[in-house]
């Protein structure tokens, strides 16, 4: 389910970030988001939407095997947006929410 | 009498989600097999020609080398590998082809834990089945031959 404003959604914490068998892997995964994120805005700004549909497609299987459910919907969007050919604004906006919303993954768990 | 441990080969380009598969079966299969992860195709398919692999557990989309052609060569090098494949929604239709290939089953991402330890429970008993099957039949022709001669 996507949510009306992204904001809304607080901190995404990983229903797997306090099992003692994964939450060092978790706390890994968290890390390396930015590398997604880089990765996302330079497919954007090179029009590389191969790496763009790849990289969202990583996304969408990643996110929701560690647990972080809520970003799956968002990262298939952008998936879908580039397989359906959207361009400018409205695949920036796509974009940009993928981006929001991976800045809210947290590693370990709600205190 | 078994040979020895089961081989689980897993193939992903994301490293993020052969570190979590491998450690999600390690914790479940310990004493039971033995995981070798590649992210790179080129390697997987490199450790497939020299052959021992029991199960493969491959992504279907990759690039340069496909699951599909994975699954080839698996199934060239040894015709009792039980295959299944990762993949997205976005790729079911290949998943067909994969039927075709040999392929037992498939797990669609994001992966459901329960789901990967049980299909690959099921692929670990069916490969035993098969090496004491190709134990015994050797066994018997050798003792067939021996008898001969």
């Amino acid at each position: 389910m996507m949510a009306e404003s992204i904001k809304e959604l607080g901190p995404l914490y990983s229903s797997m970030g306090s099992d003692p068998d994964f939450g060092e892997l978790v706390e890994m995964f968290v890390e390396e988001i930015p590398d997604r994120i880089e990765t996302i805005s330079t497919a954007l700004n090179t029009k590389d939407r191969e790496l763009l549909q790849r990289t969202a497609h990583q996304i969408k299987g990643a996110m929701g095997s560690y647990g972080f459910d809520a970003a799956t919907p968002y990262a298939a969007r952008l998936e879908g947006a580039v397989r359906d050919g959207l361009v400018g604004e409205e695949l920036e906006t796509v974009v940009a929410e993928l981006i929001d919303l991976c800045n809210l993954v947290r590693s370990g768990s709600p205190q | 009498m078994i040979p020895k441990k089961t081989t689980l080969l897993l193939v992903d380009d994301d490293k993020a989600i052969t570190l979590l598969l491998k450690r999600v079966l390690t914790r479940t299969f310990d004493d039971e097999i033995e995981v070798v992860a590649f992210n790179d195709p080129q390697m997987a398919w490199d450790r497939i020609e020299k052959g021992g692999v029991d199960i493969l557990v491959t992504d279907l989309d990759m690039p340069i080398i496909s699951g599909l052609k994975m699954l080839e060569c698996a199934r060239n090098r040894n015709a009792s590998t039980q295959a299944m494949m990762l993949t997205g929604h976005s790729t079911q239709d290949a998943l067909l082809e994969a039927i075709e290939h040999g392929a037992i089953d498939y797990l669609v991402k994001p992966i459901d834990q329960e789901e990967l330890t049980e299909l690959v429970r099921q692929a670990i008993d069916r490969s035993k089945r098969w090496k004491l099957a190709i134990l015994s039949t050797w066994k018997n022709r050798s003792q067939e031959v021996g008898a001969k001669g």
